[in-house]
């Protein structure tokens, strides 16, 4: 998606510019899905015009609100049976790779149905900061 | 950010990127590689054409070859662009991208962010268009590029 970050005309002395809101200018297209880095989000809070709730966002844009409902949290998922793939605590390489063996494991289970893909080979995603939502566009309603 | 940009991707990665946002054409997708590399960036910024087998016959360039490796694509939904008009830049961040259960071998040191127009992950097609330092031992686990709060990519005024 593109997200505009709106300023105040330039100040006649100093040329400095302040936010004044947020449009959202183009959303995805093939897709009713956006996937959210933390980053973005992060970034695009500090205009004050996103509200964040348990299971969506809220972009309170110039032209009205968009509401992005949170489908997946950041995390390990069999791409097969989509279920949520446990983590253990803490960090750590031998961890890491302790994880990755556990996933492997689980999407072994499904046998012949699992499913697997060229970006995920392992037939488990990862996406340890990214949100998954599906798009709800309220603008002029 | 960034760590170095092609020269003759310069400007013209964005247009690429915001091709794949605006999903035309329908099958463009962005593509990450990890890589081996004792290269300058000097060197790496001069490759002409600049496709990913271009890159690959620089002398001391080679993608990973590690078991359980490949390379990661991205589409509309994993891209965000944000135009800051209040500090006059444009930034884009990615959603993070993991390669799963990479095993030991090549220690990646770089990792790469490809335009491929037709999603058909063809390295004569497959233009390189910037490049991240990327260093990472694998040992079975995964690897995620996590992109950093300040963009992965900005292009700023002046």
């Amino acid at each position: 998606m593109k997200v505009r970050i709106l300023a105040t005309p330039p100040d006649p002395a100093t040329g400095e510019k302040q936010p004044a809101g947020i449009r959202i200018e183009d959303l995805p297209k093939g897709s009713t899905r956006q996937r959210i880095p933390v980053q973005a989000l992060e970034q695009h809070q500090q205009t004050g015009h996103v509200t964040i709730e348990a299971d969506r966002f809220v972009y309170h844009t110039v032209d009205g609100d968009v509401v992005f409902h949170i489908r997946q949290e950041p995390g390990r998922y069999c791409l097969t049976c989509g279920e949520r793939l446990p983590d253990f605590g803490g960090n750590g390489r031998a961890l890491e790779a302790r994880r990755a063996q556990q996933c492997i494991d689980h999407v072994a289970a499904h046998g012949d149905k699992a499913v697997k893909s060229p970006d995920w080979p392992h037939g488990y995603e990862n996406r340890p900061s990214t949100f998954t939502c599906e798009v709800e566009d309220l603008r002029g309603k | 950010m960034a760590d170095l940009i092609l020269n003759e991707a310069l400007g013209r990665s964005l247009t690429l990127i915001q091709n794949v946002e605006d999903n035309s054409p329908a099958a463009a997708v962005l593509r990450l590689h990890l890589w081996v590399i004792s290269a300058t960036d000097a060197t790496l910024r001069d490759v002409t054409d600049g496709n990913v087998d271009d890159f690959e016959a620089i002398t001391n360039v080679a993608e990973a070859s590690n078991s359980g490796y490949a390379n990661q694509s991205m589409d509309e939904t994993d891209i965000v662009i944000t135009v800051d008009d209040a500090n006059d830049r444009v930034d884009v961040v990615f959603s993070d991208q993991t390669f799963t259960a990479v095993v030991a071998g090549d220690n990646p040191t770089d990792m790469t962010l490809s335009y491929d127009a037709d999603g058909s992950d063809t390295d004569t097609t497959t233009k390189v268009l910037v490049v991240w330092d990327f260093s990472v031992t694998p040992n079975g686990g995964d690897i995620v590029a996590d992109f950093p709060a300040t963009a992965a990519f900005r292009v700023n005024q002046g």
